[in-house]
């Protein structure tokens, strides 16, 4: 059964319990009240009877004359008159079906009442002057259909009450799971090839707004492992080719035809320097990708930005020996709290390295300022180039997976490097913004919140 | 910073680096990129202890009711934005013994007297322009300081800020960071 239903169905059933109860309170009290009233009416006419009686012992029957002036007539009303008087015993008419009880309490009290079914007697007894017993029955219609008319209301009100409750509880379950059905529309659209995609972020403070926040959190981290294999094995194909290709013409070349031993003394030695780059390569490569690896063991721990920022600038060293990285400590703060977060120091040196990279490679390695500075909150890292920038049409899509900006064709690459290098950054919470012109070069800014941020 | 340094060659004669006190004051619009002349002061200002006031240039309003409330009037403020103070926090980070205190101030009138009083009561001794800086004005009310403050006859600093290679906002705190001549 769909939880929505559930709820409906739940709060259906425990209004109409109390509904229920409330219903039955009401009948309770009001069909007791319609009984007193009557008996009430009965003891008059008894009581109106027997002074009739009083004043004409002898004819009974202007008991009727008594009834007509002054009071309505009860339904099936009847009176009997019995005389006490002789002390002997008196019949009882037929069709008065009362138990004795009724009598002896009469003789004794002066008055008595009694009911079964919807019928009613009352006895009023005047022992001290006559001795003559008056009994008035009659049937309590009104009170019966009084009684009937609200069982009618109550029945019919509380199939409404049903009904209404179920459609109301229908609704407010409906609009209450409305959140989490969009949750699933909008997970089931998040696949191996669009972990870029995230929940819509609730804007409230709820439990649905924590499952969001938890889940998109989930897919940060799930994205970040997929790229960082990516970007390993885009940057290897890439890095790795230039120097096999190397490697191979000049043994191609050497094999060719018998060369003299200098020439063959000069091909060696190239196939040398190319198999060490090519060990330099993958070690660097390697390291880059090493957090991709060991994902199991994303731990996070107070890390220098400024050794991470070195040591990603000696593996860019490995990839781009002639790049020009110019590093610019003059705003470095002197308080080396001010220069520590809280983060994984290989995932954030995948990230300078990413950022560096890019820096150097689409500048042709042309000078690039790398620039650091901490506030009282975070610490911020200006990375410029004056590579060939990023087409303003093209900039909103940077960060999608590979996204290459329609200018980048005369370099090779993926398009991993950037939603990579944001997805790090967002893992620790940090910002990266990005602003180039085209031709001119490009500025990015990363921010990362301080370990201990001062007051 | 060191109060003396005691000479063990000379018993008798301690020698005080007392380190001077300057104050200096800087017209600023509250743009990233102008606080690059605290830098430049913390710079070449560097044997001495600095106290920065920022001051912004502002006229006094011409409407009556915005002149009777001027004494409660906060509204300027708001002025300060959240990334000119991270920047003044950047800049107190990084010369945390050579500038005392960087403070914000508002000086609203327009008048060679009222600022002549304003520098003899801050006891400023210095006020440092930028020569190659365009002030923005970011409220209405603004006005561009220069003139006055070269008419005021104070001593005046003049200073080249770094131009940039591109074209970088001077809001971003990259105008700041990346600014080295």
């Amino acid at each position: 059964m769909r939880i929505q239903l559930k709820i409906a169905l739940m709060f259906t059933v425990v209004t109409t319990i109390t509904m229920i109860f409330i219903t039955l309170f009401i009948y309770y009290f009001a069909s007791r009240n319609a009984f007193k009233d009557f008996q009430t009416r009965l003891q008059v006419r008894a009581t109106v009877a027997a002074r009739a009686l009083m004043v004409n012992p002898s004819d009974t029957h202007i008991l009727d004359s008594v009834d007509y002036d002054l009071l309505e007539r009860l339904p099936s009303q009847k009176e009997y008159a019995f005389d006490l008087k002789d002390g002997k015993p008196f019949d009882v008419p037929a069709d008065l079906n009362v138990p004795l009880s009724f009598f002896s309490e009469a003789i004794e009290s002066g008055y008595s009442a009694y009911q079964k079914n919807q019928h009613y007697y009352a006895a009023v007894y005047n022992g001290k002057i006559q001795r003559k017993l008056v009994v008035v029955s009659a049937v309590n219609i009104y009170g019966q259909q009084y009684l009937d008319n609200l069982k009618r209301i109550k029945v019919i009100g509380l199939l409404i009450k049903i009904t209404l409750v179920f459609s109301i509880g229908f609704y407010f379950s409906n609009r209450m799971l409305e959140p989490v059905r969009q949750i699933t529309r909008e997970a089931r659209e998040i696949s191996a090839i669009s972990l870029n995609r995230r929940l819509h972020e609730l804007n409230t403070n709820d439990e649905l707004a924590e499952l969001t926040n938890t889940f998109n959190n989930m897919l940060d981290r799930l994205e970040t492992a997929f790229e960082s294999q990516n970007n390993f094995v885009s940057n290897a194909s890439h890095e790795l080719s230039t120097p096999l290709t190397a490697i191979i013409s000049e043994s191609e070349w050497a094999l060719n035809r018998d060369r003299s031993n200098d020439d063959y003394k000069a091909s060696l030695a190239t196939i040398l320097n190319q198999a060490e780059r090519l060990k330099h390569i993958t070690k660097s490569l390697l390291q880059l990708a090493q957090s991709g690896f060991d994902g199991s063991k994303q731990v996070m721990k107070p890390v220098r930005i400024d050794e991470l920022l070195l040591e990603a600038k000696n593996t860019v060293d490995e990839l781009y020996p002639g790049n020009k990285i110019a590093f610019d400590f003059s705003l470095m703060p002197e308080n080396h709290e001010l220069l520590q977060v809280n983060g994984n120091a290989a995932l954030l040196q995948l990230a300078f390295g990413n950022i560096l990279i890019n820096a150097c490679k689409y500048s042709d390695n042309q000078l690039v300022k790398v620039a650091i500075g901490a506030t009282d909150t975070r610490i911020i890292l200006a990375v410029k180039d004056a590579g060939i920038g990023i087409p303003a049409e093209d900039l909103p899509y940077i960060f999608d997976p590979f996204f290459r900006a329609s200018n980048t064709r005369k370099f090779k690459g993926y398009g991993i490097g950037l939603p990579l290098t944001r997805n790090i950054l967002r893992i620790h919470q940090g910002e990266i913004i990005v602003t180039s012109t085209q031709g001119e070069g490009t500025l990015i800014e990363m921010s990362l919140p301080l370990l201990h941020p001062q007051s | 910073m060191q109060v003396c340094n005691v000479n063990e060659g000379y018993s008798l004669k301690v020698v005080k680096h007392v380190l001077v006190m300057k104050h200096i004051m800087i017209p600023t619009d509250f743009s990233i990129r102008s606080l690059n002349v605290v830098r430049y002061a913390a710079a070449q200002f560097e044997k001495e202890q600095l106290t920065v006031t920022l001051l912004h240039f502002m006229e006094m309003p011409d409407s009556i009711t915005d002149l009777l409330m001027l004494p409660r009037d906060n509204s300027h403020i708001k002025l300060i934005t959240p990334e000119f103070r991270e920047g003044i926090s950047l800049l107190r980070n990084c010369y945390p013994l050579g500038i005392e205190q960087i403070r914000t101030d508002f000086l609203i009138g327009k008048g060679r007297r009222l600022l002549k009083n304003y520098l003899e009561h801050q006891k400023i001794d210095s006020v440092l322009l930028a020569d190659n800086y365009e002030m923005k004005m970011p409220s209405l009310r603004s006005y561009n300081p220069v003139n006055l403050i070269r008419r005021t006859g104070c001593s005046i600093v003049n200073v080249q800020l770094p131009l940039h290679a591109i074209s970088v906002s001077d809001s971003s705190m990259a105008s700041l960071l990346l600014a080295t001549a």
